[in-house]
C-alpha cells in the first residue's frame, strides 16, 4: 500500500514532524499527486516558504489559497485532471478573521481586536499558530471547495507537539477560567474550591505586583469581551477535534534520515494512541542514494573502470571515496528505517524518498518527489 | 572573535545546533574554561551530544579535556517559573496548592512569553552566578536556543514581555535581561546553517533580524556539514563517465558512477554559490564545519569539530568547483 493511496481514502492529510525533515515538500507533493488523480486538492502551509510558492509558480502564497495555473503545471510536465491550490496561513490575520467570524457583534469583535493582551496572544502565544492552523483546516473542510486538503504543520521540537498545542490553547480559552481572573475574591460554593480561590487571590495580588496592574486588567478585559465567544470556541474546538480523530483524517509522519523520532517508535505510537489519532504513514525523506551495485566485486569493477579514464588518480580516489561514503550512509539509514518500520503496526505505510541532486526549484521537482510516494 | 560570557546558538531545526553548541563548549573548555552548556526548550539533543542524561541540574560530561570542564543542563521555562514564584510566595503549602490549579497551568501556558521569559531569566541567573570568593561560577555559558525552529522567539521575549507588562517586577526583569542580551561585550549569537539554499537564506534572515530588530551582536556564522572540495579533474571525470554511460545499458556501472559524480558536483556547486552569496550579502566570513561520514556520530567526531572551531584545518574550500 502506497502513501499516496491515502489520498483516495481520506479527505484530510496532516503532515507532522520536527523541523528540517522536509514536511512542506512532502505536503506539496501529496497535494500535487491528488490533483494528478483528478481531485481538487489544496496544500495549506504555515511556513512562509517562498521557495514553495516559486516552485508552484505563484508569487507568494495567499492566506485564502490560490490556484496553481494549468500552464505552470503543463510546463512542468504534470498532467493534472483535477486542480491544485496552495495557501499559507498568516497567523495574525487568521486570528483576526476568526474573532470577526465568531463574535456576536461587530462591537465585541472590535473590542477584542483592540485589546492589548489579544495582540500578544495572537502573535507570540505558544501554540497559537498551531491552533489557528487546525481552525483554518476545519473552515476549509467545511467549505467543501476541495476534495483533499493537505496540511503542513509548523516545525516543533518533537514530531507530535503539534497535536498538543491546540489542546492547550483550548483549555486556556475555557469559560471557567473567566471567573478566576475577573472575580477571584468571590467565594465559590464548594469548600475545596474556596481554599484554592483564597490562595489564588493571594497569588493574583503577587502576580499583580509582578506584572503590573495594567497587564492583568488587560487580560481580564480580554476575557470579559471573549465571554460571548466561549460557547462558539468550545463548540468549534470539539468539532475540530472530532475531525482530526475521525476516519476522514490521516496523519503522515515526515522524518529526515537523522531524525530522532526514528529511534523512538514506542514513544511515537503511545503518544499518538493517547491523542486518539492513528498514524497512517511514515515518509523517510532525503535518504542517501546508494550506488546500485554496492558489493565488493562491484567496487573492484568500478576501480578498474575508473583506471581506464583519463582524468587521473586524484579524481579516481575522490569518486571511490564518494562510493564508499554513499554506501555506508545509505546502509546505516536503511538499517535504522527498517528497525523503525519493524516496530510499527503493519497497516502503517512507509515510503522512502531519496535525496535529489539539487534543492527544490520547480514543479517538476515536486512531481519527482510525488512519484516516490 | 570576542569570547563573551554568554554565547547563544541559533538556527532552524535539523541544522545540527546541538552538535555545534556541544563542539563550542568543548572548544572553550579545551582552553581551560569551566563551561555551562544550556539547552532551552529542550528535546535533550545537547545532553545526548555530550553523552549525559538530560537534567535541569548541571551534569558534568567526561568528554571535555581536563583541566577544562563542561556541564550540561536543560532549562524548562515552567520549572523556572515555579522557582521564581517560590521566591514571591514563600509559603510552600500555599504555593503547591496554587500550582495545582487549572488557572495556574493555563496562565503559565498562556501569558505571552512568560515561560520563554523565565527560561531566558534562568540563563541570566546562571551567567551572574558567582563562587564564594566572588569569581564567576562559569567562564562561559553556551546556550542552544529553541529546538522549535523559532530560536528567535526566546531572544525577542524580553522585549515582548517588557511591552506586555508595562510596569512591575516582570517589566524590570525583562528590561534587565534585554540589556544583557544586547551588550556585545557580554553576549554574542552564533548562527548555524547548512550549505543549501533554503537554510542559508533563513540564516540570512536571522542575521538581518539580529542586526536590525534585536540589536544583538553576531558571534560566528557557522555552516555545518560542508562538503570537501572536489579535485580539479572531477568535472572532467564526471564528463568522461557520462559519455561512457550514454553508450552503455541502463543501470550499468558507468551510469551509477556518473550519477554519483554528478550528484556530488551539483551539491558542491550549490554549496559554493550559497556560501559566496551569504558572505557577500552579510559581509561576514563563514566558518565551515566538515560533513563527517561515519556510522555513528560520537565523541571523536565532536572532538574533530571542536578542533575546527579552534582553528584546525577542516574543509578545503574552493578547488575545482565552478561557480
Amino acid at each position: 500500500m502506497s502513501v499516496a493511496g491515502l489520498l483516495s481514502e481520506h479527505r484530510v492529510i496532516v503532515c507532522v514532524g520536527s523541523g528540517g525533515g522536509g514536511k512542506t515538500t512532502i505536503a506539496a507533493a501529496l497535494a500535487l499527486r491528488a490533483a494528478a488523480e483528478g481531485k481538487r486538492a489544496m496544500v495549506l502551509t504555515i511556513d512562509p516558504a517562498r521557495r514553495l510558492a516559486q516552485a508552484l509558480g505563484l508569487d507568494t502564497l495567499a492566506s485564502g489559497g490560490q490556484r496553481v495555473s494549468d500552464e505552470a503545471l503543463a510546463a512542468a510536465g504534470c498532467r493534472v485532471s483535477g486542480a491544485l491550490s496552495a495557501g499559507m496561513l498568516e497567523q495574525k490575520g487568521a486570528w483576526d478573521d476568526f474573532i470577526r467570524r465568531s463574535a456576536a457583534s461587530d462591537e465585541i469583535a472590535e473590542a477584542i481586536l483592540a485589546n492589548e493582551f489579544y495582540g500578544h496572544l495572537s502573535v507570540s502565544f505558544a501554540g497559537s499558530a498551531e491552533y489557528m492552523a487546525v481552525e483554518e483546516l476545519a473552515r476549509i473542510v467545511d467549505s467543501e471547495e476541495y476534495d483533499v486538503i493537505v496540511l503542513d504543520t509548523p516545525p516543533t521540537a518533537h514530531a507530535l507537539d503539534f497535536l498538543l498545542a491546540p489542546r492547550r490553547l483550548r483549555e486556556f480559552l475555557d469559560r471557567s477560567l473567566l471567573g478566576w481572573l475577573v472575580k477571584p475574591s468571590v467565594a465559590a460554593g464548594r469548600v475545596a474550591w474556596k481554599t484554592a480561590r483564597r490562595s489564588l487571590g493571594y497569588v493574583l495580588d503577587r502576580l499583580e505586583e509582578a506584572t503590573g496592574a495594567q497587564a492583568l486588567a488587560s487580560i481580564a478585559e480580554f476575557f470579559v469581551a471573549m465571554d460571548s465567544l466561549f460557547d462558539g470556541v468550545a463548540e468549534r474546538g470539539a468539532k475540530v477535534s472530532a475531525l482530526l480523530e475521525s476516519e476522514q483524517t490521516a496523519f503522515v509522519l515526515v522524518a529526515g534520515p537523522d531524525d530522532r523520532v526514528l529511534d523512538e517508535s514506542d514513544y511515537l505510537q503511545r503518544r499518538m494512541a493517547e491523542l486518539g489519532v492513528p498514524l497512517r504513514a511514515v515518509v523517510g525523506n532525503r535518504l542517501a542514494v546508494c550506488p546500485r551495485q554496492p558489493d565488493t566485486l562491484a567496487r573492484a569493477e568500478a576501480a578498474v573502470l575508473l583506471d581506464g579514464m583519463d582524468s587521473g588518480e586524484l579524481a579516481r580516489d575522490w569518486l571511490l571515496q564518494l562510493w564508499d561514503d554513499a554506501w555506508r550512509v545509505s546502509q546505516g539509514q536503511e538499517l535504522r528505517l527498517e528497525a523503525f518500520e519493524a516496530q510499527l503496526p503493519r497497516e502503517v505505510r512507509v515510503a522512502r524518498v531519496p535525496e535529489m541532486d539539487h534543492d527544490l526549484h520547480e514543479l517538476s521537482d515536486l512531481a519527482m518527489v510525488a512519484a516516490e510516494l | 572573535m570576542a569570547d563573551t560570557r554568554l554565547q547563544i546558538v541559533v538556527g532552524k531545526g535539523g541544522v545540527g545546533k546541538s552538535t555545534v553548541a556541544a563542539a563550542l563548549a568543548l572548544e572553550r573548555a579545551a582552553r581551560g574554561g569551566r563551561v555551562l552548556a544550556l539547552e532551552l526548550g529542550g528535546s535533550g539533543g545537547l545532553a545526548r551530544a555530550l553523552g549525559v542524561e538530560s537534567s535541569s541540574d548541571p551534569v558534568k560530561t567526561s568528554q571535555a579535556a581536563p583541566p577544562g570542564e563542561v556541564y550540561v543542563a536543560s532549562v524548562d521555562g515552567e520549572a523556572a517559573l515555579s522557582e521564581y514564584l517560590a521566591l514571591l510566595v514563600p509559603v510552600r503549602r500555599l504555593l503547591r496548592g496554587v500550582m495545582a490549579t487549572r488557572f495556574y497551568k493555563a496562565f503559565v501556558g498562556a501569558a505571552p512569553g512568560l515561560r520563554e521569559l523565565m527560561a531566558v531569566g534562568k540563563v541570566w541567573y546562571e551567567c551572574q552566578k558567582t563562587n564564594d570568593d566572588g569569581s564567576p561560577t562559569w567562564t562561559t555559558v553556551i546556550v542552544e536556543a529553541g529546538a522549535t525552529g523559532h530560536s528567535l522567539r526566546y531572544l525577542r521575549m524580553p522585549e515582548v514581555a517588557a511591552r506586555t507588562f508595562a510596569s512591575g517586577l516582570v517589566h524590570r526583569e525583562a528590561v534587565r535581561v534585554g540589556d544583557m542580551l544586547r551588550d556585545p561585550d557580554y553576549c554574542r549569537v552564533h548562527v548555524v546553517a547548512l550549505p543549501e539554499q533554503m537554510p542559508l537564506s533563513e540564516a540570512r534572515e536571522v542575521l538581518v533580524a539580529l542586526d536590525e530588530e534585536l540589536g544583538m551582536e553576531l558571534g560566528r556564522l557557522i555552516v555545518n556539514r560542508c562538503r570537501q572540495a572536489a579535485p580539479p579533474a572531477a568535472e572532467r571525470l564526471s564528463g568522461e563517465l557520462a559519455t561512457v554511460a550514454s553508450s552503455g545499458p541502463d543501470g550499468c556501472l558507468a551510469t551509477v558512477l556518473a550519477d554519483l559524480a554528478a550528484r556530488e558536483l551539483s551539491w558542491l556547486a550549490i554549496q559554493e554559490r550559497g556560501l559566496e552569496r551569504i558572505e557577500r550579502d552579510s559581509g561576514r566570513r563563514v566558518l565551515r564545519l566538515p560533513l563527517l561520514v561515519v556510522e555513528e556520530f560520537g565523541p571523536a567526531e565532536l572532538g574533530r569539530l571542536a578542533g575546527v572551531l579552534a582553528g584546525e584545518p577542516g574543509v578545503n574550500a574552493g578547488g575545482a568547483v565552478s561557480p
